[in-house]
């Protein structure tokens, strides 16, 4: 049995939302549920995010909120990107297995209220980061990324204008996208006036820092077919983790260039029956420019060390030969961990995304890092 | 060039023995009593090996530089008048498997693939490790 993605989602995006992320989930999913045509007492399962939301946005209110009447199928699962994008897997597993018919994944976050250390202070509460990594100022996610960025400059050359070409092309694409928070023109020179963060990269090569919540709504393919909407097909799933603990992860990985994403990517095209020439748009994981150009290498799209010169002959960008994160990505238009990034996949598949269209666009890839982890989904039209 | 002002839980049992060593002037890390893998960053689980323990044993202080980057902006608590700073991964002499984040004093002449060699420093209350051209 195949299941669909049959509705999505979003809250209006803001840098400051007064809303909590379980107001901001239950916002998501009416949406979602609203535009499958669908309703609470439909949705009989849940699967989100493990790492981060469990707490923050937890299932029992959001069902309780969103109208459902039993709820025999919850999960949760992997972190942060793999979470959000392996999501669908569970449920198909669970639609397939009969213990649910319907099932809504969601994401929200709310990183205004934060506080003081704000979205890095996530990372100030484990024990060795605190002992082996804060006292030498290896803190900040941006950190952890720019010493594989300065790897990357070491074995294969990596020019400020590679790196550029990712922001810049995100920009473009969020420039074709209504709701994405930073529309106003970027050009190669102001992404190189960018302050440096952490060399190499700039503040331009990190996600942003918002508010926000996303939701999508799956069923069988079959009942998917009645619906409203032409059904965005679950032909492929994949996770994979490397075999640390996200504590040392970033340091200790025996490879800095490479991401889980050599295991999941693999798998998730051998079970569509696909492979990287067969994708038509990619929505990838960019909570930085470079980890975006490592995934690129590591799911087929160029060879490790020519992703970024693959960037920067204009590939991923609008009217590109293989359009990237063609919302603007987390970049430019959200930061909601990957769950923005299935929602505009499906868009692309449904043909709504008016000049930001890709056309034709059959195949989807999305992939969604977190830490050790990644996912890898492939959603295809219903052919 | 400055360096990051953080200071580590020194009655945490997980990171006592590396502080107390620097304190030293020594460099430790911990492996396995059984298979001899060292285990960075030790953890309350444990090495993997069935009923063995961590032992911290003195190791090299000097190494290969494996990345590095200057961090211009502060992300600790208070972190502003300390930037910029260079933080670098070191693998150590001897020691597989596993690298030390650690800093550099001065990235102008030690980038990846350099040699390099420690040197502790008082800082406060406490000594800190850094790297400088071997």
């Amino acid at each position: 049995m195949s299941i669909a993605i049959v509705g999505v989602g979003e809250t209006d995006y803001a840098w400051k939302d007064p809303r909590s992320p379980s107001a901001l989930a239950v916002d998501a999913v009416q949406r979602a549920l609203d535009d499958a045509g669908l309703s609470g007492a439909d949705v009989d399962g849940i699967v989100t995010e493990s790492y981060t939301l469990v707490n923050a946005a937890p299932a029992d209110l959001v069902a309780a909120r969103i109208g459902m009447r039993q709820r025999p199928f919850t999960a949760h699962v992997g972190i942060a990107g793999s979470g959000t994008v392996y999501a669908p897997a569970l449920a198909r597993m669970a639609i397939e297995s009969g213990e649910a018919s319907v099932v809504v994944s969601y994401y929200s976050i709310n990183l205004s209220a934060r506080g003081a250390g704000g979205a890095y202070a996530l990372h100030a509460g484990d024990r060795a980061k605190a002992a082996f990594e804060m006292p030498f100022g290896y803190y900040g996610q941006a950190v952890y990324f720019a010493v594989s960025a300065a790897r990357y400059r070491h074995l294969y050359g990596l020019e400020p204008e590679e790196l550029g070409a990712v922001a810049v092309a995100a920009r473009a694409h969020a420039q074709q996208t209504p709701n994405a928070l930073r529309q106003e023109p970027l050009t190669m020179d102001g992404y190189l006036e960018s302050p440096m963060v952490s060399d190499p990269l700039r503040k331009l090569d990190c996600c942003l820092v918002n508010d926000g919540g996303v939701a999508f709504v799956m069923t069988s393919l079959e009942r998917a077919r009645d619906l409203p909407h032409p059904p965005a097909v679950v032909a492929g799933v994949g996770f994979g983790s490397k075999p640390l603990p996200q504590s040392g992860y970033f340091s200790q990985a025996e490879d800095l260039l490479t991401t889980a994403a050599t295991m999941s990517g693999p798998k998730a095209y051998r079970e569509a029956g696909l492979t990287a020439a067969d994708v038509d748009v990619a929505e990838i994981y960019d909570c930085f420019s470079i980890s975006m150009l490592l995934q690129l290498e590591d799911l087929g799209f160029a060879e490790k060390g020519a992703g970024a010169g693959f960037a920067a002959s204009g590939a991923i960008g609008p009217g590109g030969t293989l359009p990237v994160n063609t919302h603007g990505g987390l970049l430019c238009q959200s930061y909601l961990v990957g769950g923005n990034h299935v929602v505009e996949a499906v868009r692309q598949l449904r043909g709504d995304r008016g000049a930001a269209q890709v056309p034709d666009a059959e195949v989807a890839l999305v992939a969604g890092l977190g830490a050790p982890e990644h996912a890898t989904l492939l959603l295809t039209t219903d052919r | 060039m400055g360096l990051p002002h953080y200071d580590p839980p020194l009655d945490d049992e997980i990171s006592a023995p590396f502080w107390a060593a620097v304190d030293d002037g020594r460099l430790v890390l911990p492996r396995c009593s059984e298979c001899g893998r060292w285990q960075w960053y030790p953890d309350e689980a444990g090495p993997d090996c069935p009923g063995a323990s961590l032992v911290w044993e003195d190791v090299a202080t000097t190494g290969t530089v494996h990345t590095a980057t200057r961090v211009e902006r502060a992300f600790l608590p208070g972190g502003q008048a300390d930037v910029p700073y260079v933080v670098a991964f070191v693998e150590l002499d001897g020691v597989e498997g596993v690298r030390l984040v650690t800093n550099l004093a001065d990235d102008s002449e030690v980038g990846i693939g350099d040699r390099v060699r420690a040197e502790f420093v008082d800082f406060g209350d406490r000594r800190h490790v850094v790297f400088v051209a071997a």
